[in-house]
């Protein structure tokens, strides 16, 4: 398989009549409809969506209407790009059916110059009437946080942590990046918002918080930052995305530092190259808050003592890795989740 | 003014339909050769006949979308659309959120070519940073190289109704035939081997020959 080889055999393909069908013997006269679409000048309209970093984002629904209370639906392509052709000169009414209103803004409206003028028609649809939905409470399962459900539903994560109806979980939990298994998470209702904007004009939008940042952060077993250390990362997101692998190396405090997409769900970390190279495999949102067994266990797998299954289960080698955690830390050496350790651990690793 | 009767225009629209066909087919063993190199011409027109009936499933009608989908269904195999690995481009050809199921289609094509530069990317990185890992991973990318990987589509689902099945070429079944026979004749002759190891055992004093073919 080859993208070179697709995209010959796709240029081949446009060659192609959009307009024929493979049972058309016939076709209409192109001169009669040159005639014809003569003095009827159609314009387009371009939109792109980005994300935090500037980055083009895919698969966002994107609705044009007009007055008449018609529409026409599509989502973006890779390049966060889409196109309304064959319109009228007039106004329309944009907006992205999927977001909240919050979470994304207008940058720019630009005039399309002589790029405005298309030849398609456009073929309208009868208008769906915007949904509004009165929110409700989402059950949180292990590899969730605020930032995916966000992204999930079209919302800007801060929004959704500052609802009041999640009080008592930002109480309990503190970090929105860190929610246990059975947590219940308010999802507002989704607001709609409309942008008024004319045909001819390629129209930037931001979709906000649509870009999180992962930072892992490589200690030697005296604690000393693994610093410029050549690595590759590599994130899978789910519904089985294609990203882009980056390399790079840690930075001053050992840390591998990149942006990622809120979906994301599993890291590949290839650390140093060469005999010594490491590979380290992330399972992203996974780690559980540090009141409960199971987040313990993981924080101290992670910080190398080494406790086996994150789980619930209190066995002998936890209690011999927090004992070792105590001691390396010059803490009472009980071999209990006491306060002063779960700080102390707190600390360490970060969250 | 030229008349037609109705006989001579579906003579006319039966030619044109049998020669885009053939055009078809030529596009096929020009940009997937491998793929489609076990078919006979009379096999490989039938299985793009078969393609176009999946692609108006999808109300794809026009000659383009019919060459964006069948080019679709050699890279990705030709049941891709109904295969659960490759689910996520069935979303695309069902996506309500797109007026167009030609536009659908597009969107689905520039996707896959953007998946494969990424991978494409992504493996000269990790080949240079990290060959031995990379090797290892080989395995997962979905290869469609040749045209006997098309046995049988991997994991498919009737999604479809009433669609006209994709069959193999008269070589791929006699290739597919041939590697279960071997399979039935190894298993046989385990199956007699055990046999004859209890009677060998049985009979000390004319043991058996022990044959085995492979």
């Amino acid at each position: 398989m080859s993208a070179q080889r697709l995209a010959k055999a796709e240029i081949a393909a446009s060659k192609q009549s959009a307009n024929e069908s493979m049972d058309d013997a016939m076709v209409a006269c192109p001169l009669k409809a040159s005639t014809q679409n003569k003095d009827e000048k159609k314009e387009r309209i371009e939109i792109c969506v980005l994300g935090d970093a500037d980055e083009g984002l895919a698969e966002i629904a994107v609705v044009l209407r007009k007055a008449s209370g018609e529409q026409l639906n599509t989502i973006t392509d890779d390049a966060g790009l889409c196109n309304f052709e064959g319109l009228d000169k007039g106004e329309y009414e944009l907006c992205l059916p999927e977001l909240d209103e919050a979470s994304w803004e207008l940058l720019k409206q630009i005039s399309l110059g002589e790029k405005s003028i298309s030849e398609a028609t456009a073929i309208w649809k009868p208008e769906n009437p915007i949904k509004q939905d009165e929110g409700f409470m989402h059950s949180i399962v292990q590899g969730e946080c605020v930032a995916k459900l966000a992204a999930r539903y079209g919302f800007f994560p801060e929004n959704v942590w500052q609802r009041d109806e999640n009080k008592a979980l930002r109480e309990q939990r503190v970090e929105m990046y860190i929610l246990a298994p059975g947590d219940q998470l308010f999802i507002p209702p989704n607001t709609v918002k409309l942008a008024k904007i004319n045909s001819s004009e390629r129209i930037d939008l931001r979709r906000k918080g649509a870009t999180e940042m992962l930072n892992i952060r490589f200690l030697d077993y005296d604690d000393t930052p693994r610093v410029n250390i050549p690595y590759l990362i590599s994130v899978k997101a789910d519904k089985n995305e294609a990203l882009q692998d980056v390399q790079n190396q840690t930075d001053a405090g050992g840390c591998v530092r990149v942006a990622i997409p809120p979906n994301a769900v599993f890291v590949t970390i290839y650390l140093d190259k060469g005999p010594y190279q490491e590979v380290h495999e992330f399972n992203l949102g996974h780690v559980n808050p540090i009141d409960t067994l199971s987040g313990v266990k993981a924080r101290l797998n992670n910080l190398g003592y080494s406790c086996g299954t994150e789980d619930q289960n209190l066995n002998d080698k936890t209690v011999s890795a927090i004992k070792a955690f105590q001691t390396r830390y010059e803490l009472a050496v009980t071999g209990e989740r006491d306060s002063e350790t779960l700080k102390v651990l707190k600390e360490k690793f970060g969250s | 003014m030229l008349r037609l009767s109705q006989a001579q225009s579906q003579a006319i629209v039966a030619a044109h339909r049998a020669n885009a066909i053939m055009m078809m087919c030529e596009h096929c063993r020009v940009y997937f050769e491998n793929e489609v190199a076990h078919f006979t011409q009379a096999e490989l027109t039938q299985q793009v006949e078969a393609c176009l009936l999946r692609a108006k499933k999808y109300h794809l009608t026009s000659r383009r979308d019919c060459y964006h989908f069948l080019n679709l269904a050699l890279e990705y195999g030709w049941s891709f659309d109904t295969d659960i690995s490759l689910s996520w481009m069935r979303n695309y050809l069902t996506d309500k959120r797109v007026d167009s199921p030609s536009e659908r289609l597009e969107l689905l094509v520039k996707r896959c070519i953007t998946r494969q530069k990424i991978e494409e990317q992504n493996r000269a990185m990790r080949q240079e940073f990290s060959p031995r890992e990379a090797a290892k991973e080989e395995n997962i990318f979905i290869k469609v190289a040749q045209s006997s990987d098309y046995i049988k589509p991997i994991n498919s689902t009737l999604l479809l109704e009433n669609v006209l099945p994709y069959f193999n070429s008269k070589a791929l079944q006699e290739m597919e035939d041939a590697a279960v026979s071997k399979r039935i004749e190894y298993e046989d002759d385990e199956e007699n081997d055990d046999r004859n190891e209890e009677s060998y055992y049985e009979n000390d004093n004319e043991p058996l020959m022990l044959t085995k073919q492979i």
